[in-house]
């Protein structure tokens, strides 16, 4: 999983990815020069708060942009997790869409043996 | 459902889809989408009665579609229009005529300036213009022209519409604090070899058959490049339009796995 994440922060431009549950907890994230733990675990919760109230608006989205003066915060959804990307405003967004499209893929797919995550396709609506 | 009507909007613009449908009294939604973008314009019996984008209903949102140059649309006929939030058009709009003629003289004003979103401006150096008052998204989009940003690339970057931002650019221009300047030609070492292509194609055609060359072309034109001098930098947009065309969901991702191997390796 961490590879996964690697291969996100590698991209010119994002500064950290996070993994977090349905509950607002850290899966998985990589040691970040930029960010602390209760940084990103404030984050993860603002996000699942975020999803939350969207849903209540009877709509279900596959992920949102998150556009700030100093740079953006890109999620995508999994099937039990966030997928949290916080990058520069510079980042190749395309570049950026495209490798989350395919980890997202390999982390949905994913067998996880305390069965934490789903194992289904990632379902675009 | 069976979807009867879908394309791309480089081929049809907006408001002939919705004559169409308008003429045709169809009743459904009308899927728009561009990149991640994505609104919802709702039709019953030939009449708009609903319109979304981003967190907009209504005129708001129709508006703002109807500015849309490119992008995919896809009619999902007789589409439910319970549950929808937000602004509705009481009495249905049947005539989309006005509101295409004010959006076409608008754009067409500012492609006298902006004759692609692919354009550049830079800060103008010689010229010393008056005193200017700057609202918020003014100020941001003065504050990313540095004569390397494309129009379109500033869009992104602030998270305005194309429209908004070209709109706001060319007010800048009129009051001469910014000015067209070339845009920076890719160094030799920044364009694609010639191995590039081939390769796009032959992934492309496992998925799209013989059209993949026709796709290839198109998309490349529509970003306003030639296969001989395409930039490093614009490959991932290249393709994601492409890849855009790819209706399976899992196809699309394995095509995009596969390039993403491609453009790391060049």
């Amino acid at each position: 999983m961490k590879d996964k994440l690697e291969e996100i922060n590698s991209i010119a431009g994002v500064m950290d990815s996070v993994l977090v549950n349905k509950n607002g907890s850290i899966v998985s994230s990589q040691k970040s020069p930029y960010l602390t733990k209760g940084i990103l675990e404030s984050i993860g919760r603002e996000v699942m708060q975020l999803d939350t109230t969207i849903k209540y608006t009877g709509e279900d989205i596959k992920g949102f942009d998150l556009l700030y003066d100093y740079g953006r915060v890109i999620v995508q959804k999994g099937n039990d997790f966030y997928l949290i990307v916080l990058c520069k405003s510079s980042v190749d967004t395309s570049l950026l869409r495209l490798t989350l499209n395919v980890v997202l893929k390999d982390l949905n797919e994913k067998k996880d043996p305390k069965g934490h995550f789903g194992i289904k396709m990632f379902n675009r609506t | 459902m069976a979807n009867i009507l879908n394309g791309t909007l480089s081929q049809m613009n907006l408001s002939e889809i919705l004559k169409l449908l308008i003429s045709g009294s169809k009743t459904g939604r009308l899927e728009l989408s561009k990149d991640e973008k994505k609104g919802d314009i709702y039709l019953k019996d030939g009449a708009i009665l609903y319109a979304k984008w981003n967190n907009k209903s209504g005129v708001d949102a129709l508006y703002e579609l109807m500015t849309w140059m490119n992008g995919d649309f896809n009619f999902v006929p007789d589409a439910s229009i319970n549950n929808l939030t937000g602004d509705m058009f009481d009495m249905g709009i049947q005539n989309i005529d006005e509101w295409s003629r004010v959006i076409s003289e608008e754009w067409s004003s500012i492609r006298k300036i902006i004759p692609t979103t692919d354009v550049v401006f830079k800060i103008t150096a010689n010229k010393t213009p008056k005193e200017v008052n700057l609202k918020a998204e003014e100020w941001k989009v003065l504050a990313n022209i540095n004569g390397a940003k494309s129009v379109e690339e500033i869009a992104q970057c602030i998270g305005l519409s194309e429209f908004d931002t070209s709109r706001i650019i060319c007010r800048l221009c009129k009051e001469g604090l910014i000015e067209e300047t070339e845009k920076p030609k890719p160094m030799s070492n920044e364009i694609v070899n010639g191995n590039f292509f081939p390769l796009l194609e032959e992934a492309l055609t496992k998925f799209m058959g013989p059209m993949a060359s026709i796709i290839v072309d198109e998309k490349t034109k529509m970003l306003k490049y030639e296969r001989n001098a395409f930039p490093k930098s614009k490959l991932a947009k290249l393709i994601e339009h492409i890849s855009n065309e790819i209706s399976d969901e899992s196809k699309r991702v394995s095509f995009q796995q596969s390039m993403l191997g491609v453009i790391k390796n060049i």
